[in-house]
């Protein structure tokens, strides 16, 4: 350990051990009767109000993967790695009208995951299982990659064995059990603190140091030029802007299908909440703006990666590579506990949300259907410490980009369940059955294309990228777009397809728990706290 | 923004005043045609403060973003009793 630093390392202890006595101490924050209901554990009491949601819900989606990983693609390939700022600004406009809905319905029936509602919706619980069971595995190697993030802060300190990590991780886990969802939301608070603090000083002091942002844009294009794949530079290649905007958009189509981002929106107070949160959200776009030109300035400071375990450069080392040489090192400290503990929030909210989706749509349908909330409670405590079990487990015995390929096919895969909880929202346009045959469409596709896709920078064959070359499709062109829109397009299609075909053969009609009333209701409203059946009071229209 | 738990409980008190006019949320549809169209920013000039059009462009539709939401959110929201 001759090489360790140890100013920042105590640093980063520090604020470690701090948010984690926080951690333990949100059990008593806001305190419920008991925390033996799946609403208390899973959803914080469903009572948290704008400024809260606001923290946890910018804490569970900015996670400490994108803060070293969007640099670390504007350090390799330059502009393409931008895609996170339209990427942001394109969702929210789309979720301040679109999650509310779901907001409303959910609270209407107690649903506590994406799943539920489906089932409720379209009457069919195979489709909640798929639906459930994309959500799992979509959420598992991203908790994962949290461990990358935590692992790249630790490797630039000087410490490469792997119990640190599982040191954390184990605390993580035991506040999480203890705390519930309030651990994650009052930990959000120092997160983002940190977060803001850090960014701040870093666009306004390194830029300073470096020159100002024509010496650091020189540099790139020197070292874009310099390199052989042509796909490089500070600008978009003509055959990627298509690339770039899909893959903006099919990223912000996925962002609110994730199970934790939908953890958050369940946990907040009122409808209006939400509203408020998705006008008040994009100010975390900026800062994630800022935050990837730190992959450019680190090209600018001249800042290498270190190995990674394949023997390949590790570009997520490059963002705390920079830190560690134009900060201080008490500040470089306080840098690495901000990314360390961004990995800690979505971290806890994700094993949350992905437990929730065991206990309520496996277990609870299919092993225990009277199960009660107690029983639900306390097995989803469990599934949380399975699930972060499990993602440890893939760091230490798995290729660390086992879980990068893992996350890519994971945005693709989440997409796929768009349809069944958009359009239901929205509509029973779409039949349980044209939903599941869609599904299995958009999956089968999008993991062939997936499959089928090389990467020439790294030499590896297969599961190279999430961008698919048109030429597939007997087109003579460069261009390529983000393969999870091309598998939502067949997706889609397939649903409508087999739709029409099952309205056609005229089957019994599946039932549906919703009713149009049920998407508008706000707190306060007759009967969002779900009543028993045949009560349902009357409820004004929402104006459609 | 303060906690009003009797909001929550009063399931029995009359429906507050909700959304209304949603013809306003067409707007929200303007950050989408500023930022999902890359030829239009894909360029080096004008520069500010050395950031080329590409990157500042982008970042500035964030504000504009939140601006166009907050004023949505403020026509469709109903006066709270």
């Amino acid at each position: 350990m001759k090489d360790v630093k140890w100013v920042e390392l105590t640093v980063f202890v520090l604020l470690f051990a701090l948010v984690s006595v926080l951690g333990f101490v949100a059990s008593r924050w806001r305190r419920a009767e008991s925390l033996d209901h799946l609403d208390e554990w899973g959803l914080g009491g469903r009572s948290f109000g704008p400024w809260i949601s606001w923290f946890l819900i910018g804490g569970d989606i900015y996670t400490a993967y994108t803060f070293v990983a969007v640099p670390g693609l504007m350090f390799a390939v330059g502009a393409l790695g931008f895609f996170a700022v339209p990427y942001t600004i394109l969702i929210f406009p789309m979720a301040f009208v679109v999650a509310p809905r779901l907001w409303s319905v959910a609270h209407r029936h107690g649903y506590v995951t994406p799943a539920d509602f489906v089932r409720g919706r379209h009457g069919s619980s195979t489709l909640a299982l798929a639906i459930a069971l994309t959500g799992i595995v979509a959420t598992m190697p991203y908790i994962a990659l949290q461990l990358v993030g935590i692992g790249a802060v630790l490797k630039t300190m000087g410490i490469n064995g792997e119990w640190p990590l599982v040191i954390a991780f184990v605390v993580l886990a035991a506040y999480t059990y203890q705390s519930g969802l309030r651990a994650p939301a009052l930990i959000a608070f120092v997160k983002d603190a940190l977060i803001y603090l850090v960014v701040l000083v870093a666009v306004i002091y390194i830029p300073i140091k470096l020159g100002g942002f024509d010496a650091i844009f020189g540099a790139a294009n020197k070292k874009f030029a310099a390199s052989k794949p042509p796909t490089d530079g500070t600008l978009l290649p003509d055959a990627q802007i298509l690339g770039y905007s899909s893959l903006a958009f099919g990223s912000a189509l996925a962002l609110f299908l994730y199970p934790h981002s939908i953890t958050g929106l369940l946990a907040t107070r009122s409808r209006d909440t939400i509203r408020r949160n998705m006008a008040a959200l994009p100010a975390y776009s900026f800062v994630l703006g800022l935050l990837a030109l730190l992959g450019l300035m680190a090209i600018a400071a001249g800042v290498k990666p270190l190995t990674g375990a394949s023997g390949k450069p590790d570009t997520n080392t490059v963002v705390p590579l920079l830190f560690d040489k134009m900060f201080p090192d008490w500040f470089a400290g306080v840098a690495f506990a901000a990314i360390g503990i961004g990995a800690l929030v979505p971290a806890a909210i994700m094993s949350i949300a992905a437990a929730n989706l065991w206990t309520r749509n496996i277990y609870k349908e299919y092993l225990r259907p009277n199960a009660t909330h107690a029983e639900e409670a306390r097995m989803s405590k469990l599934a949380s410490l399975v699930v972060k079990a499990g993602a440890v487990a893939v760091i230490l015995l798995l290729d660390p980009q086992f879980s990068i390929d893992l996350q890519l096919i994971g945005g693709v895969l989440i997409v796929q369940t768009l349809p069944a909880i958009v359009i239901g929202l929205y509509s029973r346009a779409a039949h349980a059955w044209g939903l599941l045959a869609g599904w299995a469409a958009g999956l089968g596709s999008g993991l062939y294309m997936l499959y089928d896709t090389p990467n020439p920078v790294t030499g590896k064959t297969h599961f190279g990228g999430a961008q698919y070359a048109l030429t597939h499709f007997g087109l003579d062109t460069k261009v390529t777009l983000y393969t999870g829109v091309i598998a939502l397009a067949v997706n889609l299609l397939v649903t409508f397809l087999v739709t029409a075909v099952v309205r056609m053969t005229k089957g019994a009609p599946l039932p549906d728990q919703t009713t149009p009333e049920d998407y508008g209701v706000e707190s306060g409203d007759p009967g969002v706290e779900a009543l028993p059946e045949g009560e349902h009071a009357p409820v004004p229209s929402a104006g459609r | 923004m303060a906690d009003d738990p009797a909001q929550h409980v009063r399931s029995d008190a009359p429906p507050k005043p909700r959304e209304s006019g949603r013809g306003w949320n067409w707007l929200l549809i303007v950050p989408f045609f500023g930022t999902f169209f890359p030829w239009i920013y894909n360029s080096r000039s004008p520069e500010l403060i050395g950031l080329p059009f590409f990157y500042w462009y982008q970042m500035a539709w964030v504000p504009i973003s939140v601006i166009i939401t907050v004023l949505v959110y403020r026509a469709t929201t109903g006066r709270r009793p």
